[in-house]
């Protein structure tokens, strides 16, 4: 499980950034500083625009350092089931590159790379032709209606066939696909997933949606290429820690309807050029059956 | 094999191929590879190196120069003249450096250099100044690496002079000293100074000395060409001037003289010897020889004149008459064990005084002649005595052993100007000249090795920021999905030594060799400098490439340091652009 003790004593950016504040101070109700983050649950955070969700989930997948403390192993942050194998020694970058992966709500795919490269220096063993059309044959076993696997195999394909050439000319959606292939395919334990779907049109976001669910319990379709790499052994469960405005199932289908859905936390956070006020974010949490 | 190998490479490094590749040839948005970046980087090098180069092929022009001067061992031979000067004060001096062993000196001569005509069979050539020096010059016989030539009478010419006089070793040319009209005094053989001196042509011992002597021995196997070069040549055709000898080996047989020596008519002396005396042919004889005073003598030991009494010479009995004149006087006689050759021998001053040919043109073209002969002849031997050399302090040889010291050198240089000396201060001033210049070229490619290190060091921190900048993204990806600083410091740090070295190589050739060639230096001082500079680890372009590599290695750590390792890594990702 992730545990993440926070907020913060001091601010995050001196004169500009955001502050987050004690949830609760006293140091007998300590318990409810640490946000849990366990395996096998998708948590998203959800909130008015500038409130900080990203800059949080930066913060959690040590993408951004802030100035409180942040501890690994026996302190505050401890990561899901393989708390066991991380080391006190271990450092954020060794953390990063074990056990997370990311999507973000850009692509941030490296333009200078090729497409196979960009996938690549990931997953060294990874075969574009084969692997990708080995998901792609996947997608045949898909619950989805025909023409979406003829859409969702079209993409691939693009990608396949792209794959020496630079990704500058491929579409947002597709670069997004590429981004979020790429955080699929790296062994991880932990994806986070900033609006992963951002720019993707409904069927690709399904898609997304449906095999980062998956992940949860290493049921997706990458899962045999994460296993590729004997850098991480994979667990039994993983966590997905994310931002959503709104969910697309939440609007037009009940797909997490039948799993265990509920506020989990409400996090009082305020800007420093609006102390009086507070603003609060929402952490959703979906869990596996 | 190369890909291989550099994948091994990679693998040793742990460093990623595909990060390694795309920073060199970063992927264009219409697929193809950036190489304009790399490459301009690479020739920002190369043309540096060329330019440290440029500088280093000067100093090797100057190293090769100093070299060429200081192994040509004449340049360490100085003459000095004290005419004017004070004559104890210079001595005082030099023994003070001669104490501290940078100089030696001896006393010179009066009469050298000297300048004088030279004569060969085709070519005669005025004013040529010669020196005469003493065998005990070791300094000076060193200096040309001739050992025990003291005795000989040759005479050393640089082969431009001998072109000029049309001859090879071993020719016998004619000398005199040029201001003195008449006759020459001296025959000397060839020998060429293939050593590089800048005197021209000297000979050991004094061969133009007041009482020297010059003969020139004819030598031949056969008797009958040895009589028919006396009679024919000398007596006949071209009336050479009695006394003549011949003989055997060392041994003087006899002389043809005449009482007044005209050049007229001339006396075959064996039919002379054998109508006078009505001799039959015997094996041996005794013979009684009568001088031209009337003075008779005998000569009680056996002769064999077999050979010179079958010879005919009537033919030229009948061109020549009798003369009382003549006498031949028999000296000694040649035994039948004796296998020496015949000689007739000539007198380079008696033959050839005014009072036998007053002529001089007359004079000069029989001297000449002589030349000729010495080719028809088996061979030709001088017989010298050489003159005693006068000393004079007013002329000093100095041997200067410290050539490569220019405060030194350049102390001498005052000291004997201002003592009044002559002597050769613009071959002295050159050597200061080129040591100061190789000292001053020194100090420029120091100081062009450090301009052009700023200068490098500013571009790259310019790439730097440039590039970086572009780089933020993806470095900001890398360092997301967990790639280590030392992961792309390993990356940047050889890529960029990388760089440089291809840069440094491609400095050498073919950047070095075209700046080098259009500055107008010679390929071989190009290969020389530039095989120097790789065998010499501290040479200034070996010094340069690695300096710049050493600043490559420390500007890319420090500039990845202050830019890569930023702790916000969601910064980085979102420069993309």
């Amino acid at each position: 499980m992730i545990q993440i003790y926070f907020p913060v004593k001091k601010s995050f950016r001196e004169g500009e950034g955001l502050v987050y504040e004690k949830a609760v101070k006293q140091k007998n109700k300590q318990e409810k500083d640490i946000l849990e983050l366990r395996p096998g649950y998708i948590y998203y955070f959800q909130g008015k625009n500038g409130i900080g969700k990203t800059t949080l989930l930066n913060i959690i997948s040590f993408l951004t350092d802030f100035d409180g403390s942040t501890y690994i192993n026996g302190d505050k942050i401890v990561i899901g089931q393989t708390d066991e194998s991380v080391k006190k020694t271990d450092s954020k970058n060794e953390i990063r590159s074990q056990y997370f992966s990311y999507i973000f709500q850009d692509p941030h795919i490296i333009n200078i790379y090729t497409i196979k490269e960009n996938l690549r220096i990931l997953n060294p063993n990874i075969d574009i032709e084969d692997d990708l059309g080995f998901i792609s044959d996947k997608i045949s076993e898909l619950d989805i209606e025909e023409k979406e696997k003829d859409y969702l195999r079209d993409k691939l394909n693009k990608i396949i066939s792209e794959k020496d050439n630079s990704p500058f000319y491929l579409s947002g959606g597709e670069k997004q696909l590429l981004s979020f292939i790429r955080a699929m395919i790296k062994p991880s334990n932990v994806i986070f997933a900033d609006e992963p779907w951002a720019s993707m049109d409904i069927m690709l976001k399904e898609f997304i949606e449906e095999e980062l669910y998956k992940y949860l319990t290493n049921d997706d379709i990458f899962k045999q290429i994460r296993n590729k790499t004997k850098k991480n052994k994979l667990t039994q469960k993983n966590t997905v820690v994310g931002i959503a405005h709104k969910f697309h199932h939440e609007k037009e289908d009940d797909r997490y309807g039948n799993k265990d859905v509920k506020w989990h936390h409400k996090i009082s956070i305020k800007k420093l050029n609006s102390r009086r006020k507070n603003h609060h974010l929402n952490l959703t949490r979906y869990a596996t059956n | 094999m190369l890909k291989k190998a550099v994948h091994k490479v990679l693998s040793l490094l742990k460093i990623n191929p595909d990060i390694f590749r795309r920073f060199f040839f970063r992927k264009r948005s219409n697929n193809k590879n950036d190489i304009a970046m790399p490459v301009v980087f690479v020739i920002v090098i190369a043309s540096s190196t060329s330019i440290i180069s440029l500088s280093t092929f000067e100093l090797h022009s100057y190293k090769q120069r100093i070299n060429k001067f200081v192994s040509n061992r004449w340049n360490k031979i100085y003459d000095l003249y004290l005419g004017d000067a004070d004559k104890e004060g210079v001595k005082q001096y030099l023994d003070s450096l001669k104490q501290k062993g940078f100089l030696n000196y001896r006393v010179g001569f009066q009469e050298y250099p000297k300048m004088v005509t030279l004569r060969s069979r085709t070519k005669k050539l005025d004013n040529i100044q010669a020196y005469a020096f003493s065998g005990k010059f070791d300094e000076i016989k060193k200096s040309v690496d001739i050992q025990n030539v003291d005795e000989k009478p040759y005479i050393f010419l640089d082969t431009a002079l001998m072109n000029r006089l049309n001859v090879e070793e071993n020719d016998i040319i004619f000398l005199k000293v040029s201001n003195i009209g008449g006759r020459y005094r001296q025959a000397l053989r060839v020998k060429p100074i293939d050593k590089p001196t800048r005197i021209k042509c000297f000979f050991f011992d004094n061969y133009l000395g007041f009482s020297s002597k010059c003969k020139l021995r004819y030598n031949y196997d056969e008797l009958e060409e040895g009589f028919n070069f006396l009679f024919k040549d000398l007596i006949g055709e071209n009336r050479i001037p009695t006394p003549i000898n011949f003989g055997y080996g060392d041994e003087l047989f006899g002389t043809i003289k005449r009482k007044k020596d005209p050049l007229s008519d001339f006396v075959l002396p064996v039919s002379y010897v054998q109508s006078k005396y009505n001799l039959n042919i015997p094996d041996s004889l005794g013979l009684t020889i009568k001088h031209s005073g009337g003075k008779s003598e005998r000569y009680n030991k056996n002769i064999d004149l077999n050979h010179p009494i079958k010879i005919d010479y009537h033919q030229m009995d009948r061109m020549l008459t009798f003369d009382s004149e003549y006498t031949l006087e028999l000296q000694n006689f040649k035994t039948e064990s004796d296998q020496s050759n015949f000689f007739i021998e000539l007198d380079m001053i008696d033959n050839f005084s005014y009072k036998k040919i007053r002529n001089n043109r007359t004079l000069l073209e029989k001297q000449t002649g002589l030349l000729d002969y010495s080719n028809r002849s088996d061979t030709v031997t001088i017989v010298s005595h050489t003159d005693d050399f006068q000393k004079n302090d007013t002329y000093l040889f100095m041997n200067y052993n410290k050539l490569d010291s220019v405060s030194l050198s350049k102390e001498i240089l005052a000291k004997l100007n201002y003592k009044n000396v002559r002597w050769d201060t613009g071959r002295w001033t050159t050597i200061i000249n080129l040591n100061e210049s190789l000292k001053k070229g020194r100090k420029n490619v120091r100081i062009l090795i450090l301009v052009n290190l700023l200068i490098f060091l500013i571009f790259l921190n310019i790439k730097f920021l440039l590039r970086l900048k572009l780089e933020f993204h993806t470095i900001g990806v890398l360092k997301c999905f967990g790639f280590a600083n030392l992961d792309i410091y390993k990356v940047y740090i050889f890529g960029y030594l990388i760089h440089v070295f291809i840069g440094l190589i491609l400095g050498i050739f073919p950047f070095s060799y075209i700046t080098g060639l259009l500055a107008g230096h010679e390929l071989s001082l190009i290969n020389y400098a530039l095989m120097d500079s790789l065998v010499h680890p501290f040479n200034f372009l070996t010094g340069y490439g690695a300096v710049l590599l050493v600043s490559t290695f420390v500007a890319v750590a420090i500039n990845l340091n202050r830019l890569v390792k930023k702790s916000n890594i969601y910064e980085l990702i979102k420069y993309e652009g």
